[in-house]
Formats: structure tokens, C-alpha cells, sequence
């Protein structure tokens, strides 16, 4: 069968032998390998077969422990099983590998090799994941590039089959697994080929069965355990051979012929740089370069980690080698060195004593940390590693891509060091993360590269903010193929695709003499050169560059298409670069619509051609005068008054220079500064809200509902109006409480996202002269952003001055009360609408100046600490939420472990005041002491009156110099009730850290649980969770999930002593506001699980409050509370807040695209769901029901 | 008068309630979209002028008809019909309810008429179902910057 050439990522080649070679595929999401898993699943779902005519099974367990068990599982019962894996999820899966290798059994776990979370966590490509497995018996295979991925997937297959030693295929997450290129694509046959049908059998005849039985995983004792471990040896010393044998029979069938360590460069190189992975590609190309230039220079690449054949290693290496450069994409703290490293030098000495050397004396061999975290390994840090070795005294230990001024370890770089072929097309494009500009990039990759004989190269570059994210496309298209595995210094085109990047982002700086830039304005052909920055406008005259613009978004609008611009750009990209003939990408873009779209309907792909057409005809072409004019500069990351710190260390990341950051500038120990947000004004709301006073009737729900803290009110004093600026609104205060104040709501103009929740929710209307309601004006409303920023600025400034409202005169545990409290949780990069923020924006209103909070990898942990600036902030006395993430299994234990520490340090300082009590050096504090052990906390004046006494006690305390004054003065803040929250989503809640949440529950302990569950996991992409709903369709549910939600409140409710609440704020926001009071009151354990809208969901963001409406409308999420405390007083504990059923859950349900993409698909199943569905939510709500029904008072 | 008759009169109203709607409204793209509602209500205007040539159909009581008439009377009378300016996609879904509602009329009808007349009630449900389909597919591909997330951790499938 002829193979195809297919323009894939890594992910999309891997998953494409591990579908074709495994029965059962079972798996944890987990970036960046989930697309593998994801892929491998739509396989099976549409019914794809293996080389052996059956479907795979793919399922998802609830942690990657739950995978290692399963797999492990199968894998003993003789099933061909496969899992990918990275991070922190391999580190999970370790344990059963042990036992899989031991047990001598094969299989092939493929993983996207990333970080793990240390100082931080990074979700971006090294190797620490993988090092960390290399003692566990494990054969570890790397590719290094996206032909590899798919190449050694079937060559590690067929190894493990024959040596029975189990292997770990890797490569890098990220710069593998997502970049695209074209490639040759492996037929069924060439795996049947590949795979010894007799070794499938004989894997499966040592199946664990009845009908043969066997023991294994037995405990054995001093006398044979030694013994045992040793059996295995004889397979491992077998496996390089064979592992050989299979690369040449792939060799033999493909051409494509790989070695244990593959040589290339000069035969006669004195300086070898020895490597895994793709960085291997960008030191060849610079050897390639250099040799060419008279050097003489080679490069191992390693493929076979383990086992290490030294005996290959050394016959390797040219015999003319005098220095070896070792280069590791990881980190060992404390070790001689990283483990290639190690491995190398061990391998040489071993091959000297063995006497199969390659030279005559044994070469200088130094090693070197590269890569972590996904930086970059351009060619010029490659050539600085060639340059150290040639060194008089060359460095050892050393890192390159980095400046480390604290250790000196870090190698200099010559930066204007470019290899880059003169034959490349070289493009950037940088669009906003919802514009579709990666997408349409994609589809360009896969025109150039499906419809001409070129090559093609795509990586794209993406920051972690969710709402008004920029992403940056990098593109290489050439007649060669294209092997440069790292980021465009240069580009020949560049395109911008929002045109607010133009003042903050430094674009041209990478462009090359003569290049083609094409910005997306709305400004005309002779203004847009005024509307430039002069920074820009000196790149475009200093390097002779063509300037063209597109106006795009008012010609996708003309033609129906809304804000969507990703046609009209790929088009105009074709029609200016000259990449191919115009005429000819015309005709392939439309081939491609009507691929793409003719399923859909004859007016989407004529709409998609208008898109097209129109784009053609308005191109537009700028002069570029030989002067600049402009009198604006970009605008600076950080203002000018901002702290030192973020000057110095947040702005530089801000502006995408965080690269050049010494280490002396990064905090050792992964501790950062709150509250850094505020500095960072993404000014990406086109339009923002617009405040009507007369209208308002104070309800605060707009401020209640904003995702961002970017709606604030105040009530104060009306003296504070006279030196307000001009425009600033205000009106009387409403309410006898804030009588005689004067009242404003003000919206943060540039860090608002423009999301509309609080337009939705606001009840006010305005009305016409006749009386009636105008429904298109109310209390709020969207205008556009632009001509009110700098207006709005000043009077946000301002209000941001006024004092707080003085907590005397509203209670915050009411839905109005609530917002006059500074939110300590502001201007995150959550998405426009989300559904979770408002909640913890509630929390740290309510009780942010105590808040201990844990929180759970995800959505949460992302938006909640992903640098440059952080959304927990301080009130004006500097308290406010301490916040930290551990991992995402763990989180509820991470919270009890700071109950532990709180509880233990409380009663410490009161032991300590016992002893205190009886010193007649303090006698005259009798009465405070008293009052410190005895105060009561339940309400925000008693905890600032205890605050009160804290400090008269610290400053007396001040003044002792005994260890029990020091002592009791470090620990009386704990005298002070601090409240401990455990915050995550249902992905942590109901599967991976179900188990750690029930435990921390049934404590007893004064703990508080908040999940936000959008049923589904949000961050990685929208995977299945415990709580996606039956018929809903997700990740790993593609066919629609047939298993009804996990009904977790009502399992904890169970144990009778756990507050459980079931909120949804935007169906019912005081009965949210009493729930996170009664679990804040509630002195033991309690659990508030929330309702939360999410993009994943497929639901319009700005009506995420309508759709909440509907699920407790329906009863699919009825509200309740379980009161443990009023169980005490012979009450029922159960309370529903929440009404019968008055809709069906289909008219909730087909608001969203999670259910009606089944519909789409499959409408049948869909209808058969639905029934399903609603059954079920008529079975809970009569559970619920007869729970609510019981009290003590019957047991009487 | 038959089931046909009605169909293509309910399709004629339609037509001209959006291109009512287009000749007042400023907006390039709204009157755009509206004039492509129109044309579209002229297609199906005649398709069920074509089925009814190909199938012989009973008349029917008028009072059937009655509500769905109503359904676009209400909407031309209403002060705002549809949303004339904000987002396109609002517009598109307003449209897709009237073809929701157009459709359940006419499933819940065929229950009510004569058994001879049920299939064609359905039929012509079923064709109003597809007009809803393709909204359905507008709707979603030009809701795309509202809906879909470049990040990362978030690996696409489907196309943009």
C-alpha cells in the first residue's frame, strides 16, 4: 500500500499507531498528551478498527494512579494496553510501573514529555517527567521530531512485544506533540509487518486466566527477593539488540533507518554534542552550517535511554572525538549532574575499561541543563555549547538559554548567530485566542502542504490567559524538508490580526529586511500611518518593509459573519505573501471550504466564499513615507507608579521579554508577590458597560455577577464629590442603612472583558417618554470601549480612592451587602463570563481578609496564580487571601494540612497565654489576655476587635526578649479565626481527588470545601468528568455520556455531620451569599458545591446567569442546603431553596452544545439520552424530596 | 385552500417580515442577514410549492393555520422584532426560534387533523426542521470567537 503524506502534529502521529496497535487504551487527561488520548477516542467512536479488524476500547479513569491500576490490570489478564501520560501524571502512574516491569510484561506508554511542577508549575516540554521514571525498569525510547513520534510509536511496539520489557516512547510535549509537519504516513501494513502476530499471542497466552491459573504479586521475603530482581536481567541485556533489529526492519520497509544512537556530522568531528529529543534537529542543523564553514562537529542523537548499551554509545562516536558536550532538557538538584550526563561519562569510562573506545584517550565530557519549561534551544545557544568546548577551561555543570547571574552557571550566546536557509518562507502571525488565527493557520499548513510538493512547518506559541489571550504563529513552508525545531527569529511576513497588539506588542522587531506586514485596522489607507506607534513606524521604514491593511472585522459583519475574521485573514495572507500563486490559493482555500463545510449546509460554504471574495477585494496597500511622524510611543506594560518588583520583573513579562530575566530576578522559592493585576491593563473589552444612575435601583447584581471585579459600588460621603473629575457619576444612596450617602457603580474601562453578564442580569430598564419599558436600555449597558477608556480611567482611578464603605452600614451576608466589600480576587484571565470566578470573588468579599486558600490545579490555579500578575489582592491594611496550589489530586488534603497547621499554632498561642496569665510581668494584662481566649469571632466586628487585642498583646510582647515572648509574638495572629477553603472543580472533587475530599470530610475538622463544577474538565479542554451529566457530549464522551452525575452533595451529606450546600448564584445569589456564610459559620466540616457556566458547556458567556436559571428550573440542579447545626435544634438539616420542576431538562439542555452537537450528529441517540436524562432528574429531585422530608422530630 | 397553500403563504410572510425588517434597519450586515432570511423563505416558499404540485393534498381547516400567521402578525406588529443592532448571532437564533416554532406547529398539528393529512403536516415539519439545522450550523460557526478557547491545554478536534 503507498503511503500517504499527511501535515499532522505530533500528538495526531503518535495516536495514530496506538489506536492501529492496542486493544485498550485507557487514560487521564493531562497536557499535553490528552490530544493523543482525545484522538484515539474519536477513532473508536467513529468505529476505526486496529490492525487486527477490532475497535479499541478507550476509557477514562479518575486519576492517573486509577490508569496505572487499570492498565496494569489489563496488561496481566494479556491484553495489548497502551496509556500516554505526562508531569505530574506520570509521576502517579510510576508505582505500577515497577510492577509492569517486573512482571516482564509488555506494553508502551507514550509520553509528551513535560515539566514538572516544582518552584511552579509549567505545563510546558522537558524532560523531568520521564528522567524521573528511568529506574523503573522501563526500555525509554525517544523520537525527536513528529515522523519519529509515529516511526518509534510502531518500533517500541514491536520491541516490547519481542523483549517483553515494557517501554516509555517519548518526545517533547509541545514542541513535538503540537507542532505540525508534513510527513509520511505508516499503512496498517507496515504495522502488520512490524508486529509479530506470535508474540501478541504469547503475550496473551501469559494472560492471568481461571482457566490456566497463576499467582502474581506475591510478597516475598529476604531469602528470594534479591534473587527474584535479578531474573529480569538477561531481558534487559537483550533489549538494545532487539530494539536494533526492529529499527532496521522498519529501515528496511520505510527507508527511514534509525540507531540506538545515531551519528551524524563530521566522520572525523572533534567536538560532539550528545542528545535526546528535538533539539537534536536544531544542533544538526547547526553543525550542517558550521561544517560546511570548515568545523568539524557531530552529534549523538540518543534514542535508546534504557536500557544503555554502552557498547552502541561508544561505537557511535567517531574516533577523532576530543570533547563530549552532554546536553539535558532536565533538572536533578543536588546530583554530579543530570542523567544523560552521568550515563554518558559512566558509558565512556566502561567502554574504556572494556577497551571498545572510540579514540585513542577518553574526551573531555561536560554537561549542561538546556530547554526547561519549553525554552527555546535556538541555533545560537547550540553553537555556544560547540564554543565552550573548544574553551581553554571549559564550563561544566553549565545551563544555556538562560543568564544565571547567582550561580554564574549559564554559557554566553552570540544572538545575531542565524542559520535560517535562504529557501524558507518564514511567518508570524499574531491573533487574539478566540479569533480563529491558529486555525486558519492550520488550514494554511494544510493547503501548502496537501497541495504542493512543499514543506511545511507550523508551531504556535500561546500565553495561559483565557480571556484576551494572544497567540503567536510561527510558519516555515520550504521545497526541503523543514527540521527547525525552535521559534522564528526573522520573519518575511507578518501579520496582526487584532489591531490592539500594534501599541503594546513589539511585532516588527522580527522582521526581516524587506518584509511584508499585514495589519487588520479600521483606519483608512492614508490615516492608519498616523495611528502607528513611532516604534513601528521605524521598523517599517528602517527595513524597506511592504505595508498592507484590511479592515476585517466590519467585512466579516457585512457579511453575516459576526466577528468571525479567520477567513478573510488566510485569505489575505495568500493574496499578498506570494507563498504560492494567488490564483491557485484561491482555488485550494475554496476546495477546502467545501470540504470542510459542505456538510453543514450550502449557505456555510457560501458564506465562507463571500468571506473569501471579499477579502480579495479589499486588500489595501500603504505607502510607506521615509519619515516617522508619529508623535505616540507604545504604550508601557506597567505604569510608571507601579511597585519596583513589578517594574522590574512583572513588566518584562508583560511585554514578552521574560525571557531575558536573570535569575536573580526570580524569587527562589517560588513565592510572589499578590495583587499584581491591577498593574497589567489588557484594555481587551471592545465594548465595556456604561452606568445609567437615574435608572439604577441599586441592586447590586451587576457588580455580584462580574466575573473580573471589574464592576465596583461604594456608598460615602458626599463631601468626596468635590473634587471628583468631571463626568464622574454618583446618585443618593438607597436603603435607610446608607441614608444620607451618596452611591456610584464604577466599571474598570481596561481590565473589564467586555463579557456583558452584568447588561443580562441588570432588572432596571430605562423608559420611554410614554412610560414603557425600553428593553434595549437599562440600568447598564455595553458601549464601546475606545472613546470612553481614558474618561473611564480617570473616574475608576478616583473611585479606587474613595474610602470603603463602612462595613456598619450594610451586612455583607446579603446579595447587595456583599458588593459595597472590596472583592480581593480582580482583573484575572478567566474567560469573558465565567461561570466560577463570581464565587470566589464572593468568598474573599466575605471573608477575604482570613482566607487560607488551597486550591486545585485547574481552571482555578491557572487563572488564580498564572504569572506575570496575580488576582489576589489586599485590602488597604494589607490582609487579603493567602493562596497556594499543590497538585490537582491532592488539594483537599493540602487544605487540611493548613487547618492542621492554623489549629496547632491557636492552641500554641493559647498555651502559651496560659503561662503569660500566671507571669506577674504581666499582671496588668489579665483582662486583655481574658478577652483574647474568650472573644467572640462569628462576625467581622469581632475579628477586628480581636485583631485589636492582638496587637496591644504583640507590641507588649514586642519588648520581651524571652523565648515564650518571641514565640507567642510569631503565633498570636492565630489568635485571630482564620478561615481555611479548599477551592477546585469537579474534575478535583468527583474523580482525581474524590478520595482525599471524603477523607478531609469526615474529618471533623473546621475546613471548608468550595467546587466549581462546570461538569467537565475545563482547563485541559472539556474531558468527561464524574460530573458531566448523562447525555451531555465531552471528551472521552463523544457518543454522549450515558452514566447520570455524580451526586456528590448528597454522599457527603450522608455522614450527617458536613455542611453540604448546592448553590447556582445566578438563579439564586442569596441563597449562594447564605450558603458561604452557614459554611463559613458552620464549626466543622463543610462543602459548597457551585454551579458554574463555562465556554466548554457551549453557551453564550454574557447569559451564563439564564442558563443556571434553567438547570435549577428544570431540577437538574436543585439548590439546597444540609445544616448539620440544625439537626441540633430538631430541625430537618435538609432545606430545598429551589422550587418543583417547571421545564423539561431538554429546554435547559438545548441551550447548550454539549447536548445539541449529539443532536446534530446523532438525533436519535440524542432523543433516547434525553428520556434518559429526564428520568433521571425526576428521580433526584424525589430523592431529594424525601430526604428534605425527614427530622429528628419523627424519630420522637 | 390546502396544507401546501398554508405553508407557502406562512413561507410568504416570512419573506416579507424580513425584508421589511432589511429596508428598515442601517446596519450593511443585519440587512445582509435579513435579505439572506428572505431569500431563504423564498426557497422553501418554493419547495412547498413544488411538493404540492407533485402531491395531492384534502383541504384543511383553516383554524389550524391560524396561530402560525399569528406567529409573524405579532412579530411585524412588535415595536422590536428582532434585535437590529449588537450581535449577529442574536439575530440568527430569533430567526431559528421562528423556524422552532413554525416546525412544533406543525408536528403538534398533524396530531389534530385528519390521518390522511398527518404525513404531509410532518413533511413539512420535517422541512422546517431543516431550515433550523442550517441556522443551527450558522449559528455555531459564527459564534465560534464566543465559544471556542485557543489555549494551551485546549486541543480541537473540529474544525474552527
Amino acid at each position: 500500500m503507498k503511503r500517504r503524506m499527511i501535515t499532522v502534529d505530533g500528538c495526531t502521529a503518535c495516536a495514530h499507531v496506538v489506536h492501529a496497535v492496542n486493544e485498550l487504551i485507557t487514560i487521564y487527561p493531562i497536557t499535553p498528551s490528552s490530544p493523543i488520548a482525545e484522538i484515539c477516542d474519536a477513532k473508536s467512536a467513529k468505529g476505526e478498527k486496529n490492525i487486527w479488524g477490532t475497535v479499541p476500547a478507550v476509557n477514562e479513569m479518575q486519576s492517573e494512579a486509577g490508569v496505572a491500576g487499570a492498565v496494569h490490570g489489563s496488561l496481566t489478564t494479556g491484553a495489548l494496553a497502551a496509556t500516554v501520560s505526562a508531569s505530574q501524571g506520570l509521576l502517579l502512574i510510576m508505582p505500577d510501573m515497577y510492577k509492569i516491569a517486573g512482571e516482564l510484561t509488555p506494553t508502551v506508554f507514550h509520553v509528551t514529555a513535560r515539566a514538572l511542577a516544582c518552584q511552579g508549575l509549567s505545563i510546558f516540554g522537558d524532560h523531568s517527567d520521564v528522567m524521573a521514571a528511568r529506574s523503573t525498569g522501563f526500555g525509554m525510547l525517544c523520537s525527536k521530531n513528529v515522523q519519529e513520534s509515529m516511526d518509534f510509536s510502531l518500533i517500541a511496539q514491536a520491541a516490547t512485544l519481542e523483549s517483553r520489557v515494557p517501554f516509555l516512547h517519548f518526545f517533547d510535549g509541545f514542541r513535538t506533540s503540537h507542532e505540525i509537519q508534513k510527513i509520511e504516513e505508516l499503512t496498517f501494513d507496515d504495522m502488520r509487518s512490524m508486529i509479530d502476530d506470535d508474540l501478541v499471542l504469547a503475550h496473551r497466552a501469559r494472560g492471568l486466566t481461571p482457566d490456566r491459573p497463576a499467582i502474581r504479586g506475591t510478597s516475598q521475603n529476604p531469602d528470594v527477593y534479591f534473587q527474584g530482581r535479578e531474573t529480569v536481567n538477561r531481558y534487559y541485556q537483550a533489549t538494545p539488540a532487539i530494539v536494533q533489529k526492529a529499527m532496521d526492519k522498519f529501515g528496511g520497509l520505510t527507508g527511514r533507518q534509525y540507531k540506538l544512537f545515531d551519528y551524524s556530522g563530521h566522520p572525523e568531528a572533534d567536538r560532539v554534542i550528545a542528545i535526546m529529543g528535538s533539539a537534536g534537529d536544531t544542533v544538526l542543523a547547526v553543525i550542517n552550517a558550521l561544517n560546511a564553514r570548515g568545523e568539524k562537529l557531530g552529534l549523538v542523537q540518543v534514542r535508546l535511554f534504557r536500557p544503555f548499551s554502552v557498547e552502541a554509545f561508544a561505537a557511535s562516536l567517531p574516533a577523532s572525538v576530543k570533547a563530549i558536550a552532554v546536553l539535558d532538557r532536565t533538572k536533578e538538584p543536588g546530583a554530579i549532574g543530570e542523567p544523560l550526563y552521568l550515563d554518558v561519562r559512566a558509558a565512556i569510562d566502561e567502554a574504556g575499561a572494556k577497551g571498545i573506545q572510540a579514540g585513542k584517550t577518553p574526551p573531555l565530557i561536560v554537561g549542561g541543563r538546556y530547554g526547561l519549561g519549553s525554552k527555546d534551544f535556538t541555533p545560537a545557544m547550540a553553537k555556544a555549547v560547540f564554543d565552550n568546548v573548544r574553551a581553554p577551561e571549559p564550563r561544566n555543570h553549565f545551563t544555556i538559554g538562560i543568564t544565571d547571574d547567582v550561580t554564574l552557571s549559564s554559557l554566553p550566546v552570540d544572538e545575531s548567530f542565524n542559520i535560517e536557509s535562504k529557501g524558507v518562507f518564514r511567518a508570524l502571525f499574531f491573533g487574539l485566542g478566540a479569533d480563529g488565527t491558529v486555525g486558519a493557520n492550520k488550514n494554511t499548513i494544510k493547503i501548502i502542504g496537501s497541495r504542493t510538493d512543499n514543506f511545511a512547518q507550523g508551531y504556535f506559541v500561546y500565553d495561559s490567559k483565557k480571556s484576551g489571550a494572544m497567540t503567536v504563529s510561527h510558519l516555515r513552508f520550504g521545497k526541503e524538508t523543514v527540521q527547525n525545531p525552535y521559534l522564528l527569529p526573522k520573519a518575511s511576513f507578518i501579520a496582526c490580526h487584532n489591531p490592539s497588539f500594534v501599541e503594546r506588542i513589539d511585532m516588527l522587531s522580527r522582521a526581516e529586511a524587506g518584509a511584508t506586514f499585514l495589519l487588520t485596522t479600521s483606519h483608512s489607507q492614508d490615516k492608519v500611518w498616523d495611528t502607528l506607534p513611532a516604534e513601528v513606524q521605524e521598523h517599517l521604514i528602517s527595513k524597506k518593509m511592504k505595508f498592507y491593511i484590511i479592515d476585517a472585522f466590519p467585512l466579516a459583519e457585512e457579511l453575516g459573519l459576526g466577528s468571525r475574521i479567520n477567513m478573510i485573514m488566510q485569505t489575505a495572507f495568500f493574496a499578498i505573501s506570494g507563498v504560492i500563486p494567488k490564483e491557485d490559493a484561491v482555488a485550494f482555500i475554496k476546495t477546502e471550504i467545501e470540504k470542510t463545510y459542505a456538510k453543514k449546509g450550502e449557505a456555510i460554504v457560501a458564506m465562507n466564499y463571500a468571506a473569501v471574495d471579499k477579502a480579495l477585494q479589499n486588500i489595501k496597500k500603504v505607502s510607506i513615507p521615509d519619515k516617522v511622524t508619529s508623535t505616540i510611543g507604545m504604550r508601557p506594560p506597567v505604569p510608571h507608579d507601579a511597585p519596583e518588583f513589578v517594574k522590574s520583573v512583572t513588566a518584562p513579562m508583560i511585554a514578552g521579554k521574560g525571557d531575558a530575566l536573570p535569575v536573580s530576578a526570580i524569587p527562589p522559592d517560588g513565592t510572589w508577590p499578590t495583587g499584581t493585576t491591577q498593574y497589567e491593563k489588557r484594555n481587551i473589552g471592545v465594548h465595556v458597560p456604561i452606568w445609567e444612575p437615574d435608572i439604577c435601583i441599586q441592586c447590586g447584581l451587576c457588580s455580584f455577577v462580574c466575573p473580573h471585579a471589574t464592576i465596583r459600588m461604594k456608598a460615602y460621603d458626599s463631601r468626596y464629590l468635590n473634587n471628583a473629575p468631571p463626568g464622574f457619576k454618583s446618585v443618593d444612596a438607597a436603603g435607610k442603612e446608607l441614608k444620607g450617602l451618596k452611591f456610584t457603580v464604577q466599571v474598570a474601562p481596561e481590565d473589564c472583558t467586555g463579557c456583558g453578564s452584568c447588561v443580562y442580569v441588570c432588572p432596571a430598564h430605562g423608559k420611554d417618554a410614554q412610560g414603557n419599558k425600553l428593553p434595549d436600555f437599562k440600568a447598564i449597558n455595553m458601549r464601546l470601549q475606545e472613546p470612553l477608556r481614558q474618561a473611564g480611567a480617570r473616574h475608576y482611578a478616583y473611585f479606587l480612592g474613595l474610602p470603603e464603605t463602612d462595613p456598619g452600614r450594610y451586612n455583607v451576608n446579603t446579595v447587595k451587602g456583599s458588593q459595597f466589600a472590596k472583592p480581593l480576587f480582580e482583573y484575572h484571565s478567566a474567560c469573558a463570563g465565567c461561570g466560577e470566578t463570581p464565587y470566589i470573588k464572593l468568598l474573599t468579599q466575605m471573608f477575604g481578609d482570613r482566607l487560607l486558600i488551597a486550591n486545585a490545579t485547574g481552571c482555578t490555579s491557572i487563572y488564580g496564580g498564572n504569572l506575570p500578575t496575580t488576582p489576589y489582592t489586599t485590602r488597604a491594611d494589607n490582609r487579603g487571601p493567602a493562596w497556594s496550589n499543590s497538585l490537582f489530586e491532592d488539594n483537599a488534603e493540602f487544605g487540611f494540612g493548613m487547618r492542621l497547621t492554623v489549629d496547632k499554632f491557636n492552641s500554641q498561642a493559647l498555651e502559651l497565654i496560659e503561662r503569660f496569665i500566671g507571669n506577674p510581668a504581666y499582671a496588668d494584662m489579665g483582662e486583655l489576655f481574658e478577652a483574647i481566649r474568650t472573644a467572640d469571632q462569628t462576625a467581622q466586628n469581632g475579628i477586628e476587635e480581636q485583631r485589636t487585642r492582638v496587637q496591644k498583646l504583640k507590641s507588649r510582647l514586642a519588648q520581651d526578649p524571652s523565648s515564650d515572648a518571641k514565640h507567642l509574638g510569631s503565633l498570636a495572629d492565630y489568635l485571630v479565626r482564620i478561615s481555611v477553603w479548599a477551592i477546585g472543580g469537579d474534575g478535583w472533587a468527583y474523580d482525581i481527588g474524590y478520595g482525599g475530599v471524603d477523607h478531609v470530610l469526615a474529618s471533623g475538622k473546621n475546613i471548608n470545601l468550595l467546587v466549581l463544577d462546570s461538569e467537565v474538565y475545563s482547563n485541559t479542554g472539556g474531558q468527561m468528568s464524574k460530573a458531566t451529566p448523562l447525555a451531555a457530549q465531552a471528551q472521552f464522551a463523544a457518543g454522549g455520556k450515558r452514566t447520570p452525575k455524580k451526586s456528590l452533595g448528597m454522599i457527603m451529606a450522608t455522614y450527617g455531620n458536613i455542611y453540604v450546600a448546592q448553590a447556582a448564584f445566578g438563579a439564586n445569589p442569596a441563597q449562594t451569599v447564605k450558603a458561604f456564610a452557614e459554611a463559613e459559620a458552620y464549626n466543622g466540616p463543610s462543602l459548597v458545591i457551585a454551579y458554574s457556566t463555562c465556554i466548554a458547556q457551549g453557551i453564550d458567556m454574557s447569559k451564563g446567569v439564564e442558563e443556571q436559571k434553567r438547570a435549577v428550573a428544570c431540577g437538574h440542579w436543585p439548590l439546597w442546603r444540609f445544616n448539620p447545626a440544625l439537626e441540633k435544634e430538631g430541625k430537618s438539616p435538609f432545606i430545598i431553596d429551589s422550587g418543583e420542576p417547571t421545564i423539561t431538562f431538554a429546554e435547559y439542555a438545548y441551550h447548550e452544545n454539549r447536548y445539541r452537537a449529539l443532536r446534530a450528529a446523532d438525533p436519535e441517540l440524542a432523543a433516547e439520552l434525553m428520556k434518559l436524562a429526564e428520568k433521571d432528574v425526576k428521580r433526584r429531585w424525589q430523592y431529594l424530596k424525601h430526604m428534605a422530608k425527614w427530622s429528628p422530630e419523627q424519630e420522637k | 385552500m390546502d396544507i401546501y397553500e398554508y405553508a407557502m403563504q406562512m413561507e410568504k410572510d416570512g419573506e416579507i417580515f424580513y425584508r421589511e425588517l432589511a429596508e428598515k434597519t442601517a446596519d450593511e450586515g443585519t440587512r445582509n442577514i435579513l435579505t439572506r432570511l428572505a431569500n431563504a423563505e423564498v426557497k422553501h416558499y418554493r419547495l412547498f410549492a413544488d411538493m404540492k404540485k407533485h402531491e395531492a393534498t384534502q383541504p384543511v381547516d383553516l383554524a389550524y393555520l391560524a396561530e402560525i400567521k399569528n406567529i409573524f402578525v405579532q412579530m411585524r406588529e412588535s415595536r422590536t422584532p428582532l434585535p437590529a443592532n449588537g450581535r449577529q448571532v442574536v439575530l440568527y437564533r430569533k430567526a431559528q426560534e421562528l423556524e422552532k416554532k413554525t416546525r412544533d406547529f406543525y408536528r403538534e398539528k398533524a396530531g389534530e387533523v385528519d390521518p390522511s393529512q398527518k404525513a404531509v403536516f410532518l413533511k413539512i415539519a420535517d422541512e422546517e426542521q431543516k431550515h433550523f439545522n442550517i441556522l443551527e450550523s450558522i449559528i455555531d460557526m459564527v459564534s465560534r470567537p464566543q465559544t471556542w478557547l485557543e489555549n494551551p491545554e485546549w486541543y480541537h478536534l473540529e474544525e474552527y
